[in-house]
């Protein structure tokens, strides 16, 4: 009946709307960031050059994925340094264009320009497109703010649970270390690893974000397998034979998930900020690429010159942000088989 | 305790529950009438799954929110002195202010309703503090009392034990000490006594009985155990499938029992040096989401059956169960008067 | 060595410490009891609230540590067992726990709940466990289609029913009841208790039951042992317990017992006095600050099990067992009150 249960919460969890629209909005942006190469790109999607068929801008998908680089050849002339796209656009009797047509590194004059028929949410301080560089954001904000809280999750949970139900020595262990974590100034930890790493990139954003960020979620599963440890299903299952492994994770965890998942959402929001602040600092991303957090901190530089800037990276943290916390919620309600339950003890 | 009279009541009419399942909505009460009265027991019987717990929940309002609902009814609360409010309707506000100091619940479930991370002490004291603003030492210092009260040894330890140190029964006293912490003119116990032997069970009735002739508590007694309303109801109500099937006086019900069911189960209560009964009432108590039509206990009904044999055939009909009263599956028998004081659902006894 | 004479369970002077909060600090919550339980019989133990009963049931299945003394099931000493070796052996000695809502998972079916056992002794696979939960399912007087609900959706006696099921899945062989029926109408009670005899009868079931009620006890033991205070003061044939109870405690609890009537309570039904905190017991007899019958000798000196005259099986810890008390004076001022 272990396979009946996944139906089971998604029937459950399909009835909740916002966790539906969450869940539709968070595989929307999944999909803007990996098809970014044909939303936002100065490279046509197709384009007849010469007499040849190219297809520059599926190629750009194609190669995002891991390992495709060295199966998938690059549309050749397009992705020459020296060549002229516009021209080959204008030549071609045949192309079709990225949605938004303007590379997110893409330099030009026309600075800080209001949104407008061209630049829809108008150009930085550098000339380059606003939406090109948040479409192309979508991805690093999101591999951050996903990837370092699974992370998190998955130490905090593993970590927390294994302290509070063995107790003795492993909580003692657990709980000096997450103190010795959670004293730690994060931020200057972080910094302290992003010098040290050679070539700093999105993956060790994640990693340091995720390896620091797993204490509050850790020291509440602790807390909750405290409670649940004693409790008597507990002991029912051990009577019934099962192991500490089976006791853990089919009678412990699925008791303990619901505040853990909503904090784990929380800290999605936080993880795509600190990343904002450790790209503005040089140590995140690389300078260039775009990301939310880049753009925000960028934005807020220019607020009194170039205010419209300041919304778009605001207004898709506030969007995803709410989105996992929705997701988060919802998750954890359909998880629940009495639905929104009450407090039953009187008073 | 301090002696100051309640006079409270609660009056319940035609209450109505539905419930949201797998299998569609469901109505585990159906149509259910009752006084609390002052200084007096109600004492509501019936087998398990009958409907009794969700009855209880429902006055309080604390049926699994979003899931089940009151769908008719009315469940009228009186202080005596003119105030009342319908629970079945008021606001959750004005629920929330009655509930604990005005009406009191005993949960079924004594270890899954205390709280595990707080001492008993603390959570008893908690109810008096929030509800007759005690300071925290003189409320710490009530639940001890009342612990003692109830019945536990070396109450000042215990108090400041967490709920998995004690054993079943003492639970459950602990649950009747958090209830009767804020002084309620209305105590609804669903099945109070179950963990415990005899002899701390007579302690807890007359515990109980004193605090309503002292201060006139009405109390809605849910037990299965028609032995324990036997010492402590002045009125019983008998369930089936979530009706009233009889209702009497406590003497009048166990010497002249008059529905089919309430003979039955009475026939089943074991006694000592008796040999545990006949094995039960044969057939079990329909789920709320099959319910038979007309009188809802006709397929596990003796007298039905064996009127059946002595009437006519045409009076027949033929089910599953066997040959039953037409009438018996095609009215809805309402619960009538026969004498002072007793009523009773079946067409057959009535008429 | 299914021998019928062989003893399924042995305890041998079995304690039960707990540490407790501030005082003295521990808590005897089982004091060297010893007890044999042959195979195909039931021994039920009854006692006051809080005297240890279900401490006593989890001891036995190690569910809790044991301070002192052994359990010896089918020959295997469980205190030298292994931690797999003692799982594997769980399929064969099953718990009721007292509190059935407690005792489940409330994030797990009712058909996961019952078919778990099933899949960790890899009893049965697919659809057979499904097969099989229903079939238990509806012995307890439960529906198949029920297996798909969760705890909190049934009645206290549903849930009730469903642990019992849960421990009868797996086939056992001692079945340890923690008042297994007292959450369940007298209707489902005889259902379970003529399930459970059935049981004994037909495959030989070995059962230790717990229950306040003693007319239960009466109609389903062969045994009976009387706790007090962490200790057995009582044990023997039900017919020698019952008929002619030897300790005064023995007494009290049958003499309580409610008639399902509805008629004034005799006066020794009152309650007989403080009840003893297990945390400080009083020397000599635990039993004497609240006994009729004390006498000085009670006061200091700890009376041990002794045979009594009529029955040598029928074992009772008081110093005044043999004498003739029906006559006697209460000698206890704190005693039985009117
Ligand atoms: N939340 C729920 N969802 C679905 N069905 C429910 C729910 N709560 C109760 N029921 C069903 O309603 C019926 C009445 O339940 P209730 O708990 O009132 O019984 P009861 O009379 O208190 O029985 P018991 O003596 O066993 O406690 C049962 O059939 C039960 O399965
Ligand atoms: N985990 C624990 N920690 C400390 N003390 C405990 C613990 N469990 C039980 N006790 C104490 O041990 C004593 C015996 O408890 P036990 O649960 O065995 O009683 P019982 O005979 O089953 O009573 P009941 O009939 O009320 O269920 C009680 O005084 C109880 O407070
Ligand atoms: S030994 Fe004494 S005190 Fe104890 S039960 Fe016997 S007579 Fe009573
Ligand atoms: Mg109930
Ligand atoms: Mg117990």
């Amino acid at each position: 009946m272990l396979q009946a249960r996944a139906p089971r919460l998604w029937r459950r969890f399909r009835r909740r709307r916002l966790g539906m629209l969450s869940l539709a909005g968070l595989v929307l942006l999944a999909a803007v960031a990996v098809l970014r190469p044909v939303l936002a790109s100065r490279l046509p999607i197709v384009c007849r050059y010469e007499g040849r068929l190219y297809f520059p801008g599926l190629v750009g998908v194609l190669r995002s994925v891991p390992f495709a680089s060295a199966v998938v050849e690059e549309s050749r002339p397009f992705s020459l340094p020296s060549f002229d796209v516009e021209k080959a656009v204008a030549d071609s009797s045949f192309a079709v264009r990225a949605l938004i047509p303007y590379d997110p590194l893409d330099y030009s004059s026309e600075v800080r320009a209001r949104p407008s028929r061209q630049h829809w949410l108008g150009t930085d301080d550098l000339g380059r497109d606003v939406a090109a560089r948040l479409v192309h954001g979508t991805a690093v904000s999101l591999k951050v703010g996903l990837g370092a809280m699974a992370l998190a999750g998955l130490v905090g949970i593993v970590l927390g649970a294994w302290a509070g139900y063995a107790g003795g020595i492993v909580d003692v262990v657990v709980s000096r270390l997450i103190e010795l974590v959670m004293c730690f100034p994060v931020f200057f930890l972080i910094l302290a690893v992003m010098v040290w790493v050679e070539e700093p990139g999105v993956t060790h954003v994640v990693f340091v974000i995720g390896l620091t960020a797993w204490t509050p979620i850790a020291r509440l599963m602790r807390a909750e397998m405290l409670r649940l440890r004693g409790s008597e299903f507990a002991v029912a299952a051990r009577a019934l034979g099962a192991g500490p492994v089976r006791v853990l994770v089919r009678h412990l965890l699925p008791n303990a998930m619901a505040p853990v998942a909503v904090t784990i959402t929380f800290g999605v929001g936080h993880a795509i900020l600190i990343e904002a602040g450790l790209s503005w600092l040089g140590f995140g991303v690389p300078p260039p690429a775009p990301s939310w957090g880049v753009m925000l901190r960028s934005a807020y530089d220019q607020i009194q010159s170039a205010p419209f800037l300041v919304y778009p990276p605001c207004v898709a943290i506030f969007v995803t942000v709410l989105m996992v916390n929705w997701l988060g919620e919802a998750v954890r309600d359909a998880a629940d088989p009495r639905g929104e339950s009450e407090n039953l003890v009187p008073g | 305790m301090s002696p100051n009279r309640h006079s409270a009541a609660l009056a319940v009419r035609d209450l109505r529950v539905e419930i949201r399942t797998r299998e569609g909505i469901v109505r585990p009460v159906d149509g259910v009438s009752f006084d609390i009265r002052p200084g007096r027991t109600l004492g509501l019987a019936g087998e398990s799954g009958c409907g009794k717990t969700v009855s209880a929940l429902a006055l309080m309002r604390l049926l699994p929110r979003g899931q089940a609902r009151i769908s008719g009814g009315s469940v009228l609360w009186s202080n005596g002195d003119g105030e009342s409010v319908n629970l079945a309707t008021a606001a959750e506000q004005e629920v929330r202010r009655l509930r604990g100091r005005r009406l009191a619940m005993i949960f079924q479930d004594p270890a899954a309703a205390l709280n595990p991370v707080f001492t008993v002490g603390e959570q008893i004291a908690e109810v008096s503090r929030l509800h007759l603003g005690l300071s925290h030492g003189k409320a710490m210092r009530r639940a001890v009392s009342l612990l003692s009260r109830v019945g536990i040894a070396d109450a000042a330890r215990r108090a400041r034990e967490y709920p998995h140190q004690f054993s079943g029964g003492m639970q459950q006293r602990a649950m009747l000490a958090m209830a009767l912490a804020g002084e309620p003119g209305i105590l609804i116990a669903d099945e109070p006594t179950t963990a415990l032997d005899v002899t701390v069970q007579a302690q807890i009735v007359d515990l109980l009985r004193g605090l309503q002739s002292e201060a006139g508590m009405g109390m809605l007694w849910v037990t299965h155990d028609l032995g324990v309303l036997a010492q402590v109801a002045d009125e019983i109500c008998v369930m089936y499938a979530g009706r009233i099937v009889e209702r009497a006086g406590t003497r009048e019900l166990f010497a002249n029992p008059l529905h089919p069911y309430t003979q039955a189960l009475l026939a089943c209560v074991p006694r000592l040096h008796r040999p545990a009964g006949t094995g039960g009432i044969p057939g079990s108590v329909p789920t709320p989401a099959e319910v038979p039509p007309g009188c809802r206990f006709h397929p596990r009904c003796a007298l039905s059956r064996r009127l059946a044999v002595e009437l006519d055939a045409e009076l027949c009909v033929n089910t599953q169960s066997g040959s039953v009263l037409r009438r018996c599956v095609d009215e809805v028998p309402a619960l009538r008067p026969v004498g002072a004081d007793h009523w009773v659902a079946c067409g057959e006894v009535a008429s | 060595m299914s021998n019928a004479t062989f003893p399924l369970l042995c305890a041998k002077d079995l304690s039960v410490r707990y540490r407790v909060s501030g005082g003295r600090g521990v808590l005897m919550a089982v004091n060297d009891v010893t007890f044999d339980l042959l195979r195909a019989t039931t021994l039920g133990l009854v006692g006051e609230s809080g005297c240890g009963k279900t401490t006593l049931a989890r001891a036995v299945l190690r569910l809790v540590p044991v301070s002192d003394g052994q359990v010896v099931f089918d020959g295997l000493d469980l205190s030298h067992l292994s931690g797999s070796h003692l799982r594997r052996l769980r399929r064969r000695m099953q718990i009721v726990f007292q509190d059935p809502l407690g005792s489940l998972s409330p994030r797990m079916t009712i058909g996961d709940a019952v078919g778990e056992g099933l899949r960790i002794h890899r009893l049965r696979r697919g659809s057979a466990i499904r097969d099989r939960v229903a079939e238990m399912l509806e012995r307890v007087g439960l529906q198949a289609a029920d297996m798909v609900r969760y705890p909190y959706e049934l009645s206290g006696g549903q849930r009730q029913r469903v642990a019992i099921a849960r421990a009868l899945a797996v086939g056992p062989e001692l079945l340890v009841c923690d008042e297994p029926v007292s959450a369940l109408d007298v209707s489902a009670q005889a259902q379970i208790l003529s399930l459970l005899v059935g049981l004994r009868r037909d495959f030989g079931l070995t059962y230790l039951f717990i229950s306040h009620n003693l007319a239960i006890v009466d109609s389903v033991c062969d045994a009976v042992a009387v706790m007090y205070l962490g200790r057995f003061v009582e044990i023997g044939p039900r017919a020698a317990v019952f008929e002619n109870p030897g300790h005064p405690y023995t007494r009290v609890l049958l003499e309580s017992v409610p008639d399902p009537e509805p008629r004034p309570r005799r006066a020794s039904l009152r309650t007989i006095g403080e009840p003893a905190s297990p945390s400080s017991p009083p020397p000599g007899c635990p039993f004497h600050p609240r006994c009729p019958f004390a006498v000085d000798v009670c006061r200091h000196d700890r009376p041990e099990l002794r045979a009594t005259s009529s029955a040598p099986a029928h074992r009772v810890a008081c110093h005044r067992a043999d004498e003739d008390l029906s006559g006697a004076t209460p000698s206890n001022a704190s005693g039985i009150t009117a």
